[in-house]
């Protein structure tokens, strides 16, 4: 291909959120990436989710920590962008079915307060006054008035144009094919357009990003975790806050609740209106149908929260794969078997809330070798058992 | 081609001509509170143009007057509030006596 | 929710759906027929205000014999049923006019859910008033009801004279056709039309009882703008050369109604929500499913018949009903005696003859991209989110450049109609703008529900 650039500072693989994350906060520390996009950008699991920047739902530490500096970078965003992603701070809502999902709440709003999250539980009785569309019966809530949301593709479409204006080349319809290495190390990315000389590559790939690790001889234990989500008709504004099932909470971290039946649910009216419900939590392969199943326990669990909902139509139905890890934590930062490789993947159902800081990091570690944050936990490396590269010096496929 | 009477026949409010349908039994449904009259095994979309009434909804970000387009079901532009139900295609619905239509909605 | 099991669901009523009915009940197999019009018959056998006898058009007369033998059967229909989406497995749901739901499991599925118009939008498209053609002619023709006082019909195909006709014979008055394609195209038309002499008659039928009753009938000719305020009060127009763009001076007409149409487009939604593959066939109206000799799509179990397969009109769909009912019963396990492999063969004869004619009928009313040409910037394209000309063309300039960013970029095709009447014209615009030749982009991906309902009937009965 004769226009092909042939070279390039870095180059990210991934046009989600959070390769245009990286791209953006790579063209803030002055080098010139490439962005690869197989499809079109925002064409995998962040143009298939909901928006929340739910600060509630993260787990109380480092998981916390980021999630809280992520939001703030997200509200700097805003004004730095050259485009409006549908920030909204409306506070968000967990909404606690009965007395054992309180007990578990009480320990983690606890937990969440030391470390500083402005989050409170109320009574049924509060819970209606602040979101006057819930159910008669609501047992309790935990409200924070920091929960967000926001447009995830308008947000993707917005890091990307930055990444644009700085400098950054976004190819779109680009497949990355495979790896040049030279010693081990990355010299190049093949592309279904032809091949990039780089020393730098950033896997951003979320779901996907096994099977592209692979090609290295890697085996990461990222799976695609299944969420299926209806959209409604645009409304009225209906609902006052972001909501999710305490259930939502429990089928993240405290197994012996998970175990029970009923769906965590979560739901938002977007700007334009309508509501987004979701979602699923399912181990289906890289299959993204819907099914009535999935469809069916969404409207039943979303019309008991809020009855309202029942004459309310339903206009679509989508499903996203989640990048799932075993431990809940994204892998971010350099892969030891493979220099010149750094992963940005496997933000599970957290990527929109982590893009903002994720992005910051990973150009910290390409421009400076070290984040301002101690990342630890998120290091690829905590899973190396597994790997097993193969000590391929031309690991190209296809 | 010649133009020919510039003044455009005003439509609004007065019925347009229905033929008479043997076999099939007269009613009346209710359009934002006003009698309409309607003939079994027709759909709310005839029985509305038969009366004039071609604005059905208004756009949801512009809020233009907005009427029928395909008749069959495909472009959702005939949405009307049916029996309090909002987003009922008007072409696909059939009247049935006292029905409550509303043209009021989204 | 309750679920219902039966050999064979067949989505859509008309002339496909029916004639495939016919052949599997007559195997013995218990089948579902599916439709969500107030009346069974689809689009060519629903005009029966005066129950008409089909004319001289022979596929008409044959499906309106069968659909008066089911009507005691479709007597005990509780009422219209969309379809709303084909799930894993076969597993169907669909719902009636009272929201509830219900889930079928059949053994098989045909789509036969027909086709739709095409239209192009131009100044003022959006004023109450201005309607489809065949929207036009249902009101009249099914319902008794003039589309107006006052018409102008414009556009291309033969839609648009059916339409213009029907209204003039029930009473309403003609202001004039005005036909897009210009006579080099309407004698490529004409001669396509050789073969159906019916056709030809039905055509010819049509342009005399409209110049009895004086109708202006133009050539070369097109819609320019719409206009009135709230309601369409008058149409704005003129010739057009053959790329499509306007030439000459503007004229307005008076009209309370404009019946507009460029032909046909398949109605892909369920089978693209089933995740059925399309094909690109731009002498077949476009994007249709795609299918194999037995009618077969590229999802096990789902077959698909009539428009959807690509644009040919009545006869094709009657064939293919009948072919894809076979192909169904060899999926079944039965094995098709001597007399049906006979029949089989014959019908596959028939449908090449069929497709022949859908081609060359499609060559003579191509739409030239001119036409897309000169529409100003605050003419709404997407009628469900109200997205404008102006902001396509913007979006385009800074770098949408495929159907799914433009979609993603301005919620296109995100409304509630899901893309349905926007898709074509998105698709062409964006041809237009990027100066293709393209490959062309399949459309926007449907979803369930592929019409809405409401959250309460999807949650219904008993959680699983
Ligand atoms: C139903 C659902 C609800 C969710 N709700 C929320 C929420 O409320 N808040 C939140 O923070 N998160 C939420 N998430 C999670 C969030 O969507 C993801 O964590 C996030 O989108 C991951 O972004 P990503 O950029 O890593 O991956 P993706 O968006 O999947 O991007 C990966 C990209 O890589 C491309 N790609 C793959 N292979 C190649 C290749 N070989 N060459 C080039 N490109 C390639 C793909 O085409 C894709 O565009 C939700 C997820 C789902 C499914
Ligand atoms: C407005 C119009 C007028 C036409 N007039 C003529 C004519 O005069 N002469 C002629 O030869 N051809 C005409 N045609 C072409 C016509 O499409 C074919 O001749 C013939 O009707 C095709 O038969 P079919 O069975 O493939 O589809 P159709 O007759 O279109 O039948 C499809 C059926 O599927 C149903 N359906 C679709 N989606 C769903 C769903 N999700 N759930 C439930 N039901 C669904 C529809 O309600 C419809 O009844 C016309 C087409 C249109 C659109
Ligand atoms: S007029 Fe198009 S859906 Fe009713």
């Amino acid at each position: 291909m004769s226009h092909f650039l042939q070279e390039a500072d870095a180059v990210v693989v991934g046009g989600g959120v959070i390769g245009a994350s990286v791209a953006f906060h790579l063209t803030c520390a002055g080098l010139r990436p490439v962005l690869c996009e197989g499809l079109d950008l925002a064409s995998g699991s962040s143009g298939a989710c909901d928006g929340l920047v739910f600060l509630q739902s993260k787990k109380p530490g480092i998981h916390l920590h980021l999630a809280l500096e992520s939001q703030r970078r997200l509200e700097a965003l805003r004004c730095v962008l050259p485009m409006e992603f549908e920030y909204l701070r409306r506070g968000g809502l967990v909404v606690i079915g009965d007395e054992a999902e309180y007990a578990a709440m009480e320990r983690y709003v606890t937990a969440q307060r030391q470390n500083g999250l402005d989050v409170r539980l109320v009574d049924g009785c509060e819970a209606r006054r602040l979101e006057p569309a819930l159910a008669a019966g609501t047992h309790a809530a935990a409200y924070s008035p920091l929960d967000a949301q926001i447009n995830p593709l308008r947000l993707t479409f917005a890091l990307a144009a930055g990444a644009r204006r700085n400098g950054a080349r976004i190819l779109t319809r680009t497949r990355v094919t495979g790896f040049e290495r030279r010693a081990g190390a990355i010299c190049a990315v093949a592309t279904s357009r032809g091949s990039i000389q780089t020393g730098t590559v950033v896997l951003a790939t979320g779901a996907d990003t096994p099977r592209l690790a692979s090609l290295m001889g890697l085996d990461l234990p990222i799976r695609p975790r299944r969420g299926q989500l209806l959209v409604t008709a645009p409304l009225a504004p209906l609902l006052r806050h972001c909501l999710i099932s305490a259930h939502y909470i429990a089928v993240k971290y405290d197994p012996a609740l998970a175990a029970r039946d009923g769906a965590s649910v979560s739901m938002e009216q977007t700007e334009r209106g309508n509501l987004l419900l979701g979602s699923t939590r399912e181990f289906a392969g890289y299959d993204r149908h819907t099914t009535v199943a999935g469809i069916q326990s969404i409207a039943a669990a979303c019309t008991r929260i809020v009855p309202a909902l029942k004459t309310v139509q339903v206009i679509r139905s989508f499903a996203g794969l989640r990048p799932w890890t075993p431990d809940g934590l994204p892998l971010l930062g350099p892969v030891p078997e493979v220099p010149g490789l750094l992963l940005a993947a496997g933000h599970e159902g957290d990527g929109i809330a982590l893009s903002a800081i994720t992005g910051a990091l990973i150009a910290e570690w390409i421009t400076s070798g070290h984040p301002h944050i101690d990342v630890q936990d998120f290091s690829p490396a905590r899973f190396s058992d597994r790997a097993s590269p193969k000590l391929a010096v031309n690991g190209i496929a296809s | 081609m010649k133009r020919k009477e510039t003044k455009g026949s005003s439509a609004r409010g007065d019925g347009y001509h229905q033929a008479a349908r043997p076999g099939h039994r007269s009613i009346v449904i209710r359009v934002d509170g006003r009698p309409v009259p309607a003939v079994e095994g027709q759909s709310v979309l005839a029985a509305l143009h038969a009366a004039g009434i071609l604005a059905l909804r208004r756009s949801d970000l512009r809020g233009e007057p907005r009427g029928a387009l395909c008749g069959m079901g495909v472009c959702f532009e005939c949405r009307v509030t049916v029996n309090g139900r909002p987003g009922g295609q008007a072409c696909l619905t059939a009247v049935e006596d006292g029905m409550d239509i509303r043209t009021d909605g989204y | 929710m309750d679920t219902e099991h039966c050999d064979v669901a067949i989505c859509g009523a008309g002339p496909a759906g029916l004639a495939a009915a016919t052949v599997l009940e007559r195997a013995g197999l218990r089948v579902r027929l599916l439709d969500e019009n107030i009346q069974p018959g689809g689009q060519l056998l629903r005009h029966t205000a005066k129950r008409a006898s089909g004319g001289v058009d022979r596929a008409r007369r044959r499906g309106l014999r069968m659909l008066d033998q089911r009507t005691a059967k479709e007597r005990q229909r509780p009422s219209p049923q969309r379809v709303i989406g084909i799930f894993p497995d076969r597993e169907i749901l669909a719902a009636d006019a009272g929201e509830h739901v219900i889930r079928l499991k059949p053994r098989a599925v045909i789509l036969a859910t027909g086709a739709r118009e095409r239209y192009l939008p131009f100044a003022g498209w959006t004023l109450p008033g201005v309607m489809g053609a065949g929207a036009a002619q249902i009101l009249v023709k099914t319902h008794g009801v003039l589309p107006a006082r006052r018409l102008v019909a414009a556009g291309a195909g033969p839609l648009i004279y059916a339409a213009a006709a029907d209204t003039a014979t029930a009473g309403g008055r003609v202001a004039a056709v005005l036909d897009q394609a210009g006579w080099q195209d309407q004698w490529r038309l004409a001669l396509a039309l050789c073969r159906r002499p019916a056709k030809m008659l039905e055509g010819a039928a049509y342009i005399i009882r409209l110049q009895l009753r004086g109708c202006r009938m133009r050539c070369g000719w097109r819609v320019r703008s719409a206009e009135g305020r709230g309601r369409l009060e008058q149409v704005v127009v003129s010739r057009s050369d053959a790329q499509g763009f306007p030439t000459g001076a503007a004229m307005t007409i008076a009209a309370d109604g404009l019946a507009i149409g460029w032909g046909l487009v398949a109605n892909l939604d369920l089978a693209s929500q089933a995740g059925c593959r399309l094909a690109h066939d731009a002498r077949l109206g476009g994007w249709v499913v795609d299918t194999d000799q037995d009618l077969a799509t590229s999802v096990p179990g789902i077959y698909a018949a009539g428009e959807v397969t690509g644009i040919g009109g009545g006869a094709k769909a009657l064939v293919e009903g009948e072919l894809a009912a076979l192909g169904v019963l060899t999926y079944l396990g039965g094995s098709l005696g001597r007399q049906a492999e006979a029949r089989r063969r014959r019908l596959n004869r028939l449908r090449r003859g069929e497709l022949a004619l859908g081609r060359a009928l499609a060559d003579a009313s191509r739409v030239p991209p001119g036409v897309l040409s000169g529409i100003p910037d605050d003419t709404v394209i997407c009628r469900c989110e109200d997205v404008t000309m102006g902001e396509i063309r913007q979006a385009v300039f800074t770098g949408a450049d495929s159907l799914l960013s433009l979609k993603r970029t301005l919620r296109l095709g995100m409304g509630i109609c899901q893309g349905r009447t926007c898709g074509p014209i998105v698709a062409d615009v964006l041809a237009l703008l990027t100066r293709g030749p393209h490959v062309p982009e399949p459309p926007w991906g449907t979803r369930a529900p592929i019409k809405p309902v409401t959250l309460e009937a999807l949650a219904g009965g008993p959680e699983t």
